[in-house]
């Protein structure tokens, strides 16, 4: 099958965008995994929860999306906190706080289904053209169309992500994040206070699940198994990009969504979740080769 | 005048007790040698006495507050810091960066460029200072021995505890260990000293308690201790010729 050079340039354009969307709710995931040690797949839920409760405030309520940020994103940082004390409390081991959170998946996803029915629920009809129309590119590439809430996504990814990176990198509680997660016990004895910077490392990541959250539901239909069709691409891009690296992990998200979008120009769109886990899959294994072949020519060029 | 005092202090790991109300007291300024045979509890004593483990009874009170049940971070605020027997660095700063890291966060609380200037005076100080931008990964044994003790120096504690940082190292080594914590004093810390090298610790310290099987089993001054026949017995295993 033909594909015309415009159609692959708006698949990937379109790939680009909804990785935006993906690289939100891993940077959540992949700040808690990599500085706490929690793959908490708890904040997948977060963001459908958040989600959800974004299309009550807006459809029954008639508040603006943005204005929901102000009820969601101090709700969620209070359950970050509650869930990390939870595991403070329990001294919960990686794999009991992986369990604990595979359980809060499952359950959230009941409860959703109970709460707000298990039916698609679409906010799009009740918004604004300013969200849905679509938007051409400006020359040389008219061609070319976004929706509006793409942009949205593209906008708070890059916020929060270039926001989290200078945290961890420039600031003086990000040096302290980064030896808590090198050594705990070192970062306690060199004064760290590791249990409030714990919670609140744990509240500020759920929050982001809020941000995500309002995101998705302008995106898309919401059903209460969407996280279940998201786990694989963020899980993906959570490891490629790094664990603990917000930029690695938009950037992953992107790649993939990119290329998995790609893939379905050509091939079987069913297979292209497939296609995440594959180039995890060569990027593991494609890891220790390259290292093997670069110091195999560093030793024979220093002998 | 007395800095540090444990009392009773009791550590059980479910049903294996590992201290049994040991007592021990630091006075200001005082270089103390904690001596044992392998097992006798004298990690475990300096770990609750740094907060990393709760003691099970027993207090320990520190320039007159009572500290039992402060976190880690709280006494490192107070004025304790300590060293790992097998050193611990962050393996992802830096040398300087190590270091600068008890500046920010301890008892000064200072900001990263105020912190990275100390740390480089500190790291001149332990004889690591061309090592500063190094990664920890580089340094030898010895090299990161010392910077344990930087690292602690950092925090400008009243405190200092040393587990066996001379441990492992050779004659040359283990002589420019003995002079810096020799050195400590001056600054005005206080020292405890655990060395499986007896010599070595009496050789530093003022007094010393010596334990087995985490119970106090003697303590006084080093050449009194040494000539202690239960010491001779149960840690030296026979009298000497020394």
């Amino acid at each position: 099958m033909s594909v015309s050079s415009m159609a692959l340039a708006q698949t990937l354009l379109n790939g680009a965008l909804l990785g935006c969307l993906f690289g939100s709710i891993a940077l959540g995931l992949s700040v808690k995994w990599g500085h706490l040690g929690v793959a908490d797949f708890f904040h997948l839920s977060l963001t459908l929860l958040g989600a959800y409760v974004t299309y009550s405030l807006v459809s029954e309520q008639l508040w603006d999306p943005f204005l929901t940020l102000v009820v969601t994103v101090p709700a969620f940082f209070l359950i970050g906190v509650g869930v990390q004390w939870i595991f403070l409390a329990l001294k919960a081991e990686a794999f009991t706080a992986l369990l604990i959170t595979f359980a809060l998946f499952m359950v959230t996803e009941s409860a959703v289904s109970m709460i707000w029915s298990p039916d698609l629920l679409n906010l799009r009809p009740m918004l604004a053209d300013s969200f849905t129309t679509s938007l051409r590119l400006p020359e040389p590439l008219p061609q070319l169309a976004v929706q509006p809430v793409d942009l949205l996504a593209l906008v708070c990814a890059v916020v929060m992500v270039g926001v989290s990176a200078f945290a961890l990198g420039r600031t003086r509680s990000g040096r302290a994040v980064q030896a808590m997660r090198q050594d705990s016990e070192i970062a306690q004895t060199l004064g760290v206070r590791v249990v409030p910077l714990t919670l609140a490392v744990s509240g500020l990541a759920a929050s982001t699940a809020a941000v995500a959250g309002m995101v998705v539901a302008l995106r898309m239909p919401l059903s209460p198994s969407l996280p279940l069709q998201w786990i694989g691409a963020v899980v993906v891009a959570t490891m490629l990009g790094g664990l603990g690296r917000p930029v690695g992990a938009l950037v992953a998200a992107i790649v993939v969504m990119m290329i998995q979008n790609a893939w379905s120009l050509w091939f079987p769109p069913q297979w292209s979740p497939a296609v995440a886990f594959g180039v995890l899959f060569l990027f593991l294994a494609g890891g220790p080769a390259i290292r093997f072949v670069r110091e195999s020519m560093t030793a024979r060029r220093l002998a | 005048m007395s800095l540090l005092r444990c009392t009773g202090v009791t550590k059980r790991f479910g049903g294996v007790t590992a201290l049994a109300e040991v007592d021990l007291e630091v006075n200001e300024g005082e270089i103390v040698g904690l001596v044992g045979p392998n097992g006798s509890g004298k990690t475990t004593l300096l770990s609750t006495i740094a907060g990393s483990l709760p003691v099970s009874a027993g207090t320990i009170e520190f320039a007159g507050r009572d500290i039992t049940r402060s976190t880690p971070h709280h006494r490192a605020h107070a004025g304790i810091s300590r060293t790992f027997q097998v050193p611990r660095p962050l393996p992802s700063f830096s040398v300087e960066e190590n270091v600068a890291t008890g500046c920010m966060f301890g008892r000064d609380s200072m900001g990263r460029t105020a912190a990275l200037a100390k740390a480089r005076t500190v790291l001149e100080l332990v004889g690591l200072g061309e090592h500063a931008g190094s990664e920890v990964g580089k340094l030898t044994l010895h090299e990161r021995k010392f910077l344990e003790i930087a690292r602690a120096i950092a925090l400008d504690p009243q405190l200092i505890l040393l587990d066996e940082v001379l441990g492992g190292l050779n004659p040359s080594e283990a002589a420019l260990g003995m002079e810096l914590i020799a050195s400590l004093r001056t600054r005005g810390m206080s020292v405890i000293y655990i060395e499986h090298n007896v010599r070595a610790v009496s050789t530093l310290a003022d007094r010393m308690y010596v334990l087995n099987q985490g119970r106090n089993l003697a303590h006084g001054l080093p050449a009194d201790v040494l000539d202690d026949p239960r010491v001779v017995e149960a840690y030296l295993g026979g009298p000497t010729d020394a």
